[in-house]
């Protein structure tokens, strides 16, 4: 099962993706809403799109929210789970996020608990898909 | 909500959690300050609140967050990763110093320069600050008021 981490921060791509890995997951990363559409329509043409995107909400060129606006608008990724990862914490930047298409919100700093909590709060277990 | 809610003890249990999220080894409160940063990264919040949250640091200090939040040894730190990494640092702590400010408001991108800041502009103030200790190395944080803020 792959995943994609989106953020500018190549920090927090590497914790992320370290933490998504441990979860059994295969990693893409991107450092902004725009460049996470260009990957995933290079994973699309090799029909290997992820069930995942994690996405932070302040990133130059695209910001997260934008680029779920766009992925929920998109038919061939309504599958993509998106995950917002963000330290935006107020609670009408969350709803905006939620009603934008978000599944889940995590605010940072996190633990590589809460991250894995809450994939299995959206039932998204790689080792179970291939076990 | 007032400005007088944020405090060196509110900074600190952000930073401790930050650092026991991503570095590891806890902190220890130390007293601002000591040193001169010899690096610091900045973030502005603009809203209903106006202000800069700064984290300085040596650069030594810098390089070691780069360090184990990448996974690189030092000596293969490039500046760019440290730059990346400390500005990291100083975005989570501003989201979360934000998060406690009256709101709405939204955060800059961060910036990473040499030496220390300080804000000059008139009537900016510090509302608060906190400093720590890490792997031998002291830590600045510093948020500043703008005149522009409301409230303050």
């Amino acid at each position: 099962m792959r995943a994609l981490v989106i953020d500018d921060s190549r920090a927090m791509r590497t914790i992320l993706g370290r933490i998504l890995a441990a979860q059994g997951f295969t990693v893409s990363d991107a450092g902004n809403g725009q460049e996470a559409l260009d990957v995933l329509a290079t994973l699309q043409a090799e029909d290997d799109l992820p069930a995942l995107a994690l996405v932070d909400w302040n990133m130059p060129v695209m910001d997260g929210l934008t680029f779920i606006k766009e992925a929920r608008s998109r038919s061939e990724l309504s599958n993509l789970t998106l995950m917002m990862v963000t330290t935006e914490s107020e609670h009408a930047q969350i709803v905006r996020a939620l009603a934008a298409g978000a599944h889940e919100y995590v605010i940072k700093p996190f633990t590589a608990d809460a991250i894995a909590d809450k994939l299995a709060l959206l039932g998204l277990n790689p080792t179970a898909v291939s076990a | 909500m007032t400005i007088a809610l944020l405090g060196s003890e509110d900074i600190l249990a952000i930073a401790g959690d930050l650092w026991a999220s991503y570095l590891g080894d806890e902190p220890l409160p130390s007293v601002a300050g000591l040193v001169v940063p010899e690096v610091s990264a900045t973030v502005s919040v603009v809203g209903e609140w106006n202000g800069l949250v700064v984290v300085g640091t040596s650069v030594r200090g810098a390089r070691l967050v780069g360090s184990v939040l990448l996974e690189i040894d030092e000596a293969d730190l490039s500046d760019g990763d440290v730059n990346d990494a400390f500005g990291e640092l100083v975005n989570i702590i501003g989201g979360n110093v934000k998060s406690v400010l009256p709101g709405p408001s939204s955060l800059s991108l961060p910036l990473v320069s040499a030496g220390a800041v300080t804000v000059s502009e008139r009537g900016a103030a510090i509302v608060a600050e906190a400093a720590l200790e890490w792997q031998g190395e002291q830590f600045e944080i510093t948020v500043w008021s703008s005149i522009e803020t409301k409230g303050a």
